[in-house]
């Protein structure tokens, strides 16, 4: 239904919506778009005529007649010109490449036209306002509960204190909470609700946990990884930007700053260390590594990613498809585009090339200070390799030079200076053994390179300014031998101005999106905060509020919230304590008949927000309940797996999932399974599936089969009474935050019994009940 | 052992409502929900009549040369070891090579087989054999010269990573026909298969449900299939029982619809523990199949991959993707090419033959493809001075295809390349226009199976692509 909806949207919206009062941006735009703005828009003006913007249409043409009269559809040439079937007069052109207008389109611009042909702007493009609220109700239930009496819909009453409890714990810090946290809480609540509430959300906003829970949906903007991704997935040092992450978070760092820093940290007067390594956020950009690969093409991939990610994370805009033409349906220029790339096509280039196959991965590898004792057994192992190296090219060598020095026909990099890139060099082109001459110096070096990658000093990916950047010019059908005029960098002339001191760097850029001015990013932020939440945004479209996203559900709620959080000082956990303190927030999660039929999706807001964790959530979720989840804040990748972590002769440990090495070329399967996106580029919304390879993950899978066991070692820890209902009870409410139902607790029993009947052990028959109780739908769901 | 978990009402109705919450149920979803708004529809479920169900897609990833399997070149030969004439070679964008390269002729005798005289070096025996089911296109084209690249259009249609691979596209427009399998499997032996990775079978912005599954070799083909050492497959069965129940008493207190599509879907879990093992078991084959194949159960192979493929798409799975690698033949191309034929000519013929004498190869499209072919010319790299046997390099503007079965027409050559291989002279295919005819043998016109995305809507042959109608019976 919902394809169907989709499919067949463009045509009911030209004909019945039309009727009631065409749109400019939603109805009317869209038309000229696909049949005039090539001729008469933003890039080319034939016969004086600019269809994108109202000064000109209603003004005479070159020919003199005036293309839009508003009020009066019949003195419109424009009309005129599309219901035409005269050759010289009818538009678009006859010429065989285009096709006129269908019979709805006209009727909307004549219904526009009609209306006053009014250029209004798109919805998302205009500041947001804030609205009177009253004052003895939360704004957020204000507006929630003034749209659910429009739908004829009530309210759920509250959750009960122990679903609250393990839904503020999951939602603000990600891990749910034991069972005294749970009757703690419930004791409070039962005295005074709100003041329970209260402290309990102050006291999980201030957790070093809560950073980990809300850095992961920025690390899927980010398109952060541990890997480059592609041909030889190599490591990618960016852990310590996901580590900058964490600590805003944990900050509250206000978000315009958190923005700027991300954009252009480097370029603040006197940039903190800390800073710069906020710019690794674009150094999540992957590459295609490749022996063949045309350098142009590599760097104009690495900025378009960052043009791209940089218009979905702040602008929920889809400005690729601006790369090759101007936007078809968002008013998005072509040279626009390229004004934005030439913001980021200053920096020095990410990859260099070496004769061969070898690309290091450069530009802005930033030394972390630190680990002095590392960074000098580096160094002299470095030096070491140059004396070897030096030694080995002095060998004459029976090639094809015959007996001729190595060094003369060495082309590698200075052996001297860069003997790491000179002994990739070498021992990519020297394959296996090399010649016999020389195969024990290759041995060494081998050996000395693998050293020299085990001890490689803390480092971090930033953004580093050229001082002698290209230019920037348009490429035409976005490629990059046909290159176009040349472009500044600038902003989008959609949206709010770029103030006039901005500098001409991506501080500029940076300042311009951060400014109270811009209509999208605090919506676009706030939104998808909320879907974090609820499941789904005011905006369902959270990657996209141009002309082709939804519009939101509650516009003014969305416009408030916004307005709020930066009048708040852009305070993340300001907004997050409006929310999770609203009644909305806080009712039931249950369904109702009424609400399968009429609130599905929850669109209403008729009862709380109810989903399957994420993966990580899931991970965390399991291990936390088994009570093994070890804490600590930050610091280098840990492996997924035990086999991954012996194969990489590292260290195996239950650290949170936001730890977890992310190897772009080869993801973690079970993470893959639940919709962890492999990370090659920007996720806005990831799908939340039901698959049963997922069910085959949480019942078989290493890591939950050994949470199950160290489940029933937790109880059997904490329990000394040995009394079978008891301990399944308390099992079942480290799992779900409340106590089994008789007859839940009898299957329980039951299961336990047959096990045993059939021959299982003891703790084996315990295992597979706590295995049974991990994979609930309850377990697995925020309630 | 079969589930044994009782089918009652609960589960019945928990079924029902999977269907209908999900956008797209089991078998045939979308295309019959876009359908149902269509004008002209009401009848099928497809846009048009399917001649085929299934796709089985060989994917020989490094680019297989057209002018020493397919694509006779005598002229090629003539001027072995002379330069290319400026003409050409005139425009086209090589990897390594220059384009002045000396020509190589090939060493292999070619000959005219079946009763179309189809052409087949000497390479290619068993294929060679079964000419008269083949559709021979040799005016492929693609646009891209990396490989990375190349098999990502070739599998996505569009150059770049995120898109769908095409068995999701064909999962999520048409369903799948056996609810004890994924619906898109994906099989390949030996490292590295493939440049682009996993993204080739991506369900890209779909549904995450319709992202190919590796089967990797052996009884463990699923990740996490098999139970931990110890619990029997009684005990599995009690526990997702249990699991079952337990979610069902949930369902009832707080009726979120999607409780009974987690019950549905642990059921097809628990079947799959039982379905792909006994799938994945090729011990059962007769000793003449094995043979056909040169299938051999105890070892991991290409041809055992293509006998898997056969009993996948007989139980109802819609694509089955294979990898074969190691034809990006830079040098030493007369070492490699006799070796990777021995290991993927007589599997490919006796997949068409086996399908055929099932009664499968006609509802059945069994594709043979690289991401590009490889250049007329010589490439001869010797960095350490070492003389190298002679490679050729990459090359996208001409090389060859064959599709068997799926009413394609049988023992028919479409297409021709210039006296060098180097250009397609008459009726050039595109990937996409593959890709377009592909889908429209399976009932799907290709501009109308979409997907909205970030305010566009999506499809596998990106804006292009046209049904080559001549290459259809």
């Amino acid at each position: 239904m919902k394809i169907l909806l989709i499919t067949f949207l463009p045509i009911m919206m030209l004909g019945e919506f039309a009727i009631a009062a065409a749109d400019f941006s939603r109805d009317v735009r869209p038309i000229l778009a696909q049949h005039c703005f090539k001729c008469h828009g933003p890039d080319v003006q034939e016969a004086g005529l600019r269809l994108d913007q109202r000064e000109s249409t209603v003004q005479p043409a070159d020919s003199g007649e005036i293309p839009i009269v508003p009020g009066e559809p019949q003195l419109s040439e424009l009309l005129r010109r599309v219901t035409s079937d005269e050759e010289d007069i009818a538009m678009p052109p006859r010429d065989g490449s285009t096709v006129p207008l269908t019979a709805p389109q006209i009727k909307t611009l004549q219904d526009w036209i009609t209306s006053g042909a009014e250029y209004k702007r798109h919805w998302s493009y205009v500041r947001p306002m804030k609205a009177n609220t009253p004052d003895n109700i939360s704004a957020i239930d204000y507006f929630v509960r003034s749209k659910l009496r429009q739908e004829n819909l009530q309210p759920s009453p509250p959750a009960t204190f122990e679903t609250l409890c393990r839904r503020l714990y999951l939602d603000l810090i990600g891990l749910p909470p034991n069972p005294e946290e749970v009757m703690a809480f419930v004791e409070a609540a039962s005295r005074d609700r709100k003041v329970a509430i209260g402290n309990l959300v102050e006291s999980l906003l201030t957790s070093p946990r809560f950073g980990e829970k809300w850095a992961r949906h920025w690390l899927d903007l980010a398109r952060y990884g541990d890997s480059a991704g592609y041909q030889h997935d190599d490591d990618m040092p960016l852990w310590v930007y996901r580590d900058w992450v964490i600590k805003a978070f944990n900050a509250d760092m206000p978000f315009d700053q958190f923005t700027i820093e991300q954009i252009a940290g480097d370029l603040l007067p006197d940039a903190t260390l800390d800073q710069r390594v906020a710019t690794g956020f674009h150094r999540g950009a992957t590459v295609t590594l490749g022996a063949d690969q045309n350098v142009d093409e590599l760097r104009a991939q690495l900025i378009w990613d960052r043009v791209n990610t940089f218009g979905t994370t702040w602008l929920a805009t889809s400005l690729e498809c601006a790369q090759c033409h101007s936007h078809k349906f968002d008013p998005i220029p072509q040279t626009e585009y390229y004004q934005i790339y030439a913001y980021f096509n200053r920096t020095v280039p990410d990859l260099n090339k070496e004769v061969g196959s070898h690309y290091f991965i450069s530009g802005g590898v930033m030394n972390l200070p630190g680990d002095e004792i590392q960074q000098t057994k580096f160094e002299s192992l470095k030096a070491e390799m140059a004396s070897e190296i030096a030694k080995m090219l002095a060998i004459k060598v029976n090639l094809e030079t015959a007996g001729a020095p190595l060094r003369r026909i060495y082309t590698g990099p200075d052996t001297a200076r860069e003997p790491e890139r000179a002994y990739y060099y070498l021992t990519d082109e020297l394959k296996g053994p090399g010649p016999k001459e020389i195969a024990g110096h290759i041995a060494r070096l081998r050996r000395l390179g693998h050293q020299l990658m085990e001890s490689l000093p803390p480092r971090a990916l930033v953004l580093e300014e050229d001082p002698k950047p290209p230019t920037t010019r348009v490429m035409l059908r976005g490629n990059v031998r046909t290159l176009g005029i040349e472009v500044k960098p600038g902003t989008l002339s959609a949206l709010h101005a770029l103030p006039e001191e901005a500098p001409p760097n991506r501080l500029g850029l940076a300042r311009w999106i951060a400014s109270r001015e811009n209509p999208l990013t605090a919506r676009v932020m706030v939104n998808r905060w909320w879907a974090e939440i609820f499941g789904n945004g005011l905006v369902t479209t959270p990657e996209d509020f141009g002309l082709q996203g939804e519009s939101p559900s509650h516009p003014e709620l969305l416009d408030w919230l916004a307005v709020d959080f930066m009048d708040q000082g852009w305070s993340m956990k300001h907004f997050l304590k409006q929310v999770v303190l609203s009644e909305t927030y806080q009712q039931q999660s249950i369904f109702t008949q009424e609400h399968i039929e009429r609130d599905p999706q929850n669109r209403w807001l008729s009862r709380g927000p109810r989903h399957r964790l994420d993966a990580e959530l899931l991970r965390d979720n399991a291990l936390s309940i088994a009570g093994v989840l070890r804490h600590e804040l930050g610091g280098k990748p840990t492996y997924p797996t035990r086999a991954e972590a012996f194969k990489a002769k590292a260290e195996f440990t239950w650290r949170r999932s936001i730890y977890l090495r992310h190897q772009r070329g080869g993801p973690y399967l079970t993470f893959a399974s639940f919709d962890v996106p492999d990370r090659f580029a920007c996720v806005a919304k990831r799908p939340r599936t039901n698959t049963p390879l997922q069910a085959l993950a949480l019942l078989n899978e290493p890591i939950f089969l050994e949470a199950a066991t160290a489940l029933v070692k937790r109880v059997d820890r904490e329990l000394p009474s040995t009394d079978i209902p008891t301990r399944i009870g308390r099992m079942f409410q480290h799992c779900t935050a409340r106590l089994p139902e008789a007859d839940e607790q009898a299957q329980l029993i039951a299961l336990l019994e047959r096990s045993k009947h059939d021959g299982a052990s003891e703790s084996d028959a315990w295992r597979l009940v706590a295995n049974v109780l991990l994979n609930l739908d309850e377990t697995m769901t925020k309630e | 052992m079969k589930n044994k978990l009782d089918p009652n009402v609960a589960l019945n109705r928990s079924r029902r409502e999977f269907f209908q919450q999900s956008t797209i149920g089991l078998s045939g979803m979308a295309l019959s929900s876009m359908l149902a708004g269509d004008s002209r529809a009401g009848s099928t479920s497809t846009h048009f009549p399917a001649a085929a169900k299934r796709v089985i897609f060989l994917h020989m990833s490094g680019g297989p040369s057209h002018v020493d399997l397919f694509d006779p070149k005598p002229v090629l030969n003539q001027f072995d070891g002379q330069s290319a004439p400026q003409e050409f070679v005139e425009g086209i964008e090589f990897g390594f090579i220059t384009g002045k390269e000396s020509l190589m002729g090939s060493p292999y005798k070619f000959a005219k087989h079946g009763q179309c005289e189809m052409d087949f070096s000497d390479q290619v025996p068993y294929l060679a054999g079964v000419a008269d089911e083949l559709t021979m296109i040799k005016g492929m084209v693609t646009d891209e010269f990396n490989h990375a690249n190349a098999q990502l259009l070739l599998s996505t249609g569009f150059r770049r990573v995120g898109r769908p691979g095409m068995g999701a596209w064909l999962t999520y427009g048409l369903g799948t026909e056996n609810e004890d399998l994924p619906g898109f499997v994906v099989l390949f032996n030996g490292d590295k298969p493939t440049n682009a990775g996993n993204s080739l079978w991506s369900s890209g912005f779909l549904p995450t449900r319709h992202q190919g599954v590796t089967f990797q070799s052996g009884r463990n083909a699923v990740p996490n299939l098999e139970n931990p050492p110890g619990l029997t497959m009684e005990q599995r069965s009690n526990s997702i029982a249990a699991i079952a129940q337990l979610n069902r008493s949930h369902l009832a207190d707080v009726g979120d619809p999607e409780i009974a599509t987690r019950i549905a879907q642990y059921e097809l879990a628990f079947r799959m523990q039982t379905s792909v093992p006994d799938l994945m078991d090729i011990s059962g084959e007769s000793p003449e199949t094995l043979a056909l194949y040169g299938a051999d159960p105890a070892k991991q192979s290409f041809a055992n991959n293509c006998l898997l493929a056969r009993r996948l798409v007989e139980r109802g799975v819609r694509m089955v993707q294979v990898f074969l690698g190691g034809w990006d033949a830079h040098q030493g191309i007369y070492d490699s090419m006799p070796r990777l034929c021995k290991q993927m000519d007589r599997p490919c013929a006796a997949l068409i033959q086996d399908l055929r004498r099932r009664g499968l190869l006609d509802e059945t499209l069994v594709v043979w493809a690289g991401e590009f072919g490889r250049t007329p010319m010589v490439q001869d790299i010797s960095p350490d001075g070492m003389t190298n046997a002679g490679g050729r390099d990459h090359h996208k503007d001409a090389f060859s295809v064959w599709i068997a079965g799926g009413g394609f027409r049988r023992g028919y050559t479409h297409g021709e390349t210039d006296e060098l291989g180097c250009r397609v002279v008459r009726d050039s295919v595109h990937v996409h226009d593959l890709q377009a005819t592909l889908l429209h043998q399976l009932g799907i016109d290709h501009k109308r199976l979409t997907y909205r995305y970030q305010g566009r809507d999506f499809r596998l042959t990106d804006v292009h692509g046209n049904v080559i109608k001549e290459m259809l019976t």
